[in-house]
């Protein structure tokens, strides 16, 4: 079977498949695409398997993390899904899969998974899972940004054409002793 | 921690972002150094004071804190080439009131004590190589600070599709410490008196 080629970017999603021309398609379009991808390839590799889907909100990312935990690095799920990650996906799959990897490898359960998904979105849901927070936030506790857009515009710039920076260089007694000596 | 003779290593444009990154010609938002007004047009007058830069940089945040996913956004310090920082170095000395003419030793001396840490604020990166890539000594400046979403730095490298160099450890940490000490360092009013 082939599989279409799948464009994931931040809501700007192309979708190219290679017998037919690029084309648009909605996010749910192209999560229904990948999920199906996903459990066509993965049930004909391993039909006995049970798969543990976790999808938590329309996040692509997180129903493929939630489907391959057993896969190790986004790269082989690019290559073996025949889907095509744009950077911020590959970056939280990665996290994710990382994670996992650490912490209960292939026994992972479906808290972990959301812990390990969720790991900049902390929750007090329940004081049995304290020990396991801790370790994950390591003395470190990101919150989660809510910043307030003041205004936004898109502009064109020519990286090579902007004034480069310059330093402040602050001349002051120092120098001069220096020069005596 | 691996100890290293070499000072960089290459690495790919996907690679994921980590402490000692040297990106080249990074573009970079920032409020321009001007009064602003904003009693007439509040928008306006904001959109007209932002300046968009091009700078050489480093990443700063540490290795952990980017690998663990903890931050969002990378701090970064800008860096130039020896010789331009001399440049400049010799511009300021000629603003001064009297005009200053600095002898060679005296660009030496200075470049000691950056070398050695005896100026707060820059760090000197060695020459080197690794790969294709090359870098000649440059300066760090950890007078200006810049906070860029990972995001976008690494989507950025990655639609370049050219590799980076990047200070492996312990230089990276010799680096890191540097910027520590310049925004710890207290000053006295008075030093110590020395009568021994």
């Amino acid at each position: 079977m082939l599989l279409p080629k799948v464009f994931y970017q931040n809501g700007s999603i192309n979708s190219t498949h290679s017998c037919s021309p690029t084309c648009s398609l909605s996010s749910e379009h192209i999560q229904n695409a990948v999920t199906q991808s996903l459990l066509v390839r993965l049930q004909s590799e391993q039909p006995n398997n049970e798969y543990n889907v976790v999808i938590m909100d329309s996040l692509m990312c997180q129903s493929i993390l939630g489907l391959c935990y057993d896969m190790t690095t986004a790269e082989a799920i690019e290559s073996s899904l025949d889907v095509v990650l744009d950077i911020k996906t590959a970056s939280c799959l990665r996290q994710g899969l990382d994670t996992l990897i650490r912490s209960s490898s292939k026994t992972a359960s479906k808290l972990s998974i959301y812990q390990a998904l969720n790991r900049n979105e902390p929750t007090y849901e329940s004081n049995e899972d304290e020990g396991e927070q801790e370790d994950i936030c390591r003395g470190v506790f990101p919150l989660r940004n809510s910043v307030k857009t003041i205004f936004s515009e898109d502009i064109e710039i020519k990286t090579k054409e902007l004034p480069s920076w310059k330093p402040n260089i602050v001349v002051n007694a120092y120098h001069f002793e220096d020069d005596d000596e | 921690m691996m100890m290293n003779d070499s000072w960089y290593q290459e690495v790919s444009a996907s690679e994921r972002l980590t402490q000692g990154d040297i990106i080249l010609d990074c573009p970079i938002a920032v409020w321009m150094p001007k009064p602003v007004d904003l009693k007439n047009d509040y928008e306006e007058t904001l959109k007209s004071s932002i300046s968009v830069i091009r700078s050489d940089v480093v990443v700063i945040t540490q290795a952990c804190d980017l690998e663990q996913g903890k931050v969002s956004n990378v701090t970064l310090c800008p860096h130039l080439p020896l010789k331009e920082y001399e440049n400049e170095w010799k511009k300021a000395m000629n603003d001064k009131t009297p005009p200053q003419n600095p002898s060679q030793k005296a660009w030496a001396k200075t470049c000691d004590n950056i070398k050695n840490g005896y100026l707060w604020n820059l760090s000197m990166l060695n020459e080197g190589s690794a790969g294709n890539l090359n870098l000649t000594h440059r300066v760090v400046d950890f007078s200006d600070v810049y906070t860029l979403p990972r995001i976008f730095l690494e989507s950025l490298l990655q639609s370049r599709g050219y590799p980076r160099l990047r200070l492996l450890p312990p230089y990276r940490e010799h680096l890191s410490q540097a910027f520590a000490r310049f925004f710890m360092r207290v000053g006295l009013p008075t030093g110590i008196t020395q009568k021994w």
